[in-house]
């Protein structure tokens, strides 16, 4: 068996999900590569700023620390090991080299670029720089006379930036799975609506109500296509069942006047032939015409009941007496079994007793034909709170569980009823369940051994109120 | 008796006439459905059989009109399309029996004897056959004087056969009459019972034993003989 699909509302919150999700992280992407752009320019102006006043009022000597751990506060860097300073010139300072410096540095080689820097009409140009495992940002301030450099490590802003990110997706991130459950909800409900309507609308047709057709007026334009079409199939059914069954209602009532005309005249020539060896046939092709019209009566029956127009006459019914005459039969029989019957009281139920009679006739007929010699019969009959409920229990030779599966089919027999002994059309079974739904009751097989078979026949106390 | 048939099919009206004849009924025929309304608003019949798929007029037409016209003779309708549904109609517009086709010809015989018993308020409810007394209103049965004890079936079975005395009914016949339809233990539910309305008669008449009122016709059923 294949595994289900999982639920449509679930697919439509993971896809959902995954769209969002891209979406978001697109936008932090894009939104935090403008950022650093914009802090390294930032940068860049303070670099020049700060290289301009190491160019223009450089530290003394001896002071060089606290020049730099103030460079390094305005940079907002460590001024150990995040902060490079360096300057030479005329300003009377002679040499400043502060911080990590790298022992080679070919400046000229670096990429570099001017910045408008305030201050005196001095060039400042910036570039990055890698030195063992960082990444600096040098501004450079230089003219005929002296020379300044300052570098901030990078690592800085970017982790001033990852910060930001965090903090923004710890806010973001559960809003969004918020939205992302809501919106899918919403549309799959949306989406499903309509669906739903239709499968209870589906759900209210059965076999008696072909004649039904869902309403399309008020549909969206794709669901009134698949309604439409719904609509098409059911027409179709309808149709074929509706032939089906007046086929077999006519093909039935088409044999009720031949053979009423066989039966009559069979009949009347009966005593004619007395004495004569002709009285014998006569007599069997009575019983043939018997049969055939009992399996013609049956099928119009079954096609009305089909076609959900089983008339029924109620009266008021003791079952337990009608139940009480049949076991009196089967006791007369003198069966080679045991018999045992346990008939409640108040049995009285409102139902057509022609017709539950015929159901009792077959379902206890059939009892007392297939339990084998030695066997058992059991009939139990109690009122409930609805109605009235009868277990018939009898043994059987072997009923296989195949067998079982098509005990209500029409014209089936099993193996041990196929024999011509067995005078059943395989109709009946399937006539007498057909009896007790129009009723509003059922016809059931339960479950037990193979080699004994429990009927269970429910019939409610009233009829449904006649519409 | 007079009867009216309204049937249209020639064949079925034949031997219909033919076997209620034997019963000693008078039947008048008829194969379309106004003219068979107007015979039958015109009285003088004890019963009707109306078929319900008539030229002209439907039976269940023929019966509304009829006791919309105050014409309460007993009708018995003849149903074949929809049995159930006929027979709740037919019932409800006011007729007093219906037997579906196919039937019996000493069904409908016993059907309308049944019908006519009933609506003469039981006066002829007493049938004897020989030395055998049957008593419908009792539910009794007395052969010279003793009262036999008979089980419900036995009952019917043997007023079937008295019914129908000096006439042959299939054990099949016999089965639908008494026990319905679609009941069928054994084949030989209907000789066990027989045997034992048999043996009660014998028990207290001891001379019918040899000549018991319910003869077997080898091959064909049971016949209750006739009183000579």
């Amino acid at each position: 068996m294949n595994k289900p699909a999982p639920s449509f509302r679930l697919r439509m919150f993971l896809v959902t999900a995954l769209i969002v999700s891209t979406v978001l992280v697109c936008v932090a992407v894009v939104a935090g590569s403008t950022f650093y752009a914009y802090e390294v320019r930032r940068l860049d102006s303070r670099l020049c700023a700060e290289a301009w006043r190491l160019v223009s009022r450089p530290p003394p000597p001896g002071d060089e620390a606290r020049f730099a751990a103030d460079v390094a506060g305005k940079l907002r860097v460590r001024p150990t090991d995040q902060l490079l300073l360096s300057s030479e010139g005329d300003g009377g300072g002679g040499v400043l080299k502060y911080g990590p410096w790298p022992g080679v540095l070919a400046l000229d080689q670096l990429d570099w670029s001017d910045v408008q820097a305030s201050g005196p009409p001095r060039t400042c140009s910036v570039a990055p720089l890698v030195t063992a495992g960082t990444e600096w940002r040098v501004a450079r301030i230089a003219d005929a006379a002296s020379r300044g450099l300052v570098a901030a490590d990078l690592a800085s802003i970017r982790g001033e930036l990852w910060d930001a990110l965090k903090r923004i997706a710890a806010i973001a991130a559960p809003i969004a799975l918020l939205l992302t459950g809501l919106g899918a909800w919403l549309l799959s409900w949306l989406a499903l609506r309509p669906v739903n309507r239709l499968r209870d609308a589906m759900k209210s047709v059965d076999e008696r109500a072909l004649d039904q057709r869902l309403p399309t007026e008020r549909e969206a334009r794709e669901f009134r296509e698949l309604i439409a079409s719904y609509n098409g199939m059911l027409e179709r059914l309808e149709a074929a069942f509706n032939q089906a069954s007046r086929f077999s209602a006519d093909a039935a009532h088409e044999l009720k006047t031949p053979l009423t005309i066989l039966r009559g005249q069979i009949e009347q020539a009966i005593p004619l032939a007395e004495a004569s060896g002709l009285q014998v046939s006569l007599a069997e092709m009575l019983d043939e015409v018997g049969r055939l019209a009992s399996i013609s009566r049956k099928l119009l029956l079954l096609s009305q009941a089909d076609a959900g127009r089983l008339a029924l006459l109620r009266t008021r019914v003791d079952l337990g007496a009608m139940l009480n005459e049949r076991v009196a039969d089967a006791q007369m029989l003198g069966l080679d079994a045991t018999f045992a019957a346990d008939i409640g009281d108040g049995l009285l139920i409102e139902a057509d007793e022609q017709l539950v009679g015929q159901v009792l006739n077959n379902v206890l007929g059939n009892a007392i034909r297939y339990t084998p010699a030695g066997g058992r019969i059991s009939v139990k009959a109690r009122a409930t709170p609805t109605g009235v409920e009868v277990v018939l229990r009898n043994s059987v030779r072997h009923v296989s569980q195949v067998d079982r599966a098509r005990f209500f089919e029409r014209f089936y027999r099993g193996d041990a009823a196929r024999s011509r002994e067995a005078d059943g059309h395989g109709l009946g079974l399937s006539l007498s369940r057909v009896i007790a739904h129009a009723h509003g009751g059922d016809l059931v097989l339960m479950p037990s051994a193979d080699t004994e078979v429990e009927l269970r026949l429910t019939l409610p106390k009233h009829g449904p109120p006649t519409p | 008796m007079k009867v009216l048939l309204v049937e249209d099919e020639a064949r079925i009206a034949d031997f219909v006439c033919a076997g209620l004849a034997g019963h000693g009924f008078t039947v008048e025929t008829c194969s379309e459905g106004n003219a068979g309304f107007e015979r039958a608003a015109a009285g003088g019949f004890d019963v009707i059989l109306l078929d319900i798929m008539l030229p002209g007029r439907d039976g269940l037409s023929i019966l509304a009109g009829l006791r919309a016209a105050g014409v309460g003779t007993p009708v018995i309708l003849l149903t074949a399309r929809n049995e159930l549904g006929d027979r709740v109609e037919g019932l409800n517009l006011g007729a007093d029996d219906y037997i579906a086709k196919p039937f019996y010809v000493e069904e409908l015989a016993a059907r309308i004897q049944a019908l006519l018993r009933r609506l003469s308020g039981d006066r002829n409810s007493r049938l004897q056959v020989g030395n055998l007394v049957l008593d419908r209103l009792d539910r009794q049965v007395t052969c010279m004087g003793h009262t036999i004890e008979l089980t419900t079936r036995e009952f019917n079975l043997l007023e079937y056969l008295m019914r129908s005395a000096g006439r042959v009914l299939t054990r099949k016949q016999i089965l639908e009459h008494v026990w319905g339809y679609d009941f069928d233990p054994s084949t030989n539910l209907v000789d066990v019972c027989i045997q034992r309305i048999r043996r009660k008669i014998a028990f207290i008449d001891p001379a019918g034993d040899a000549a018991t009122p319910i003869e077997s016709v080898r091959g064909v059923g049971y016949r209750f003989r006739q009183a000579p």
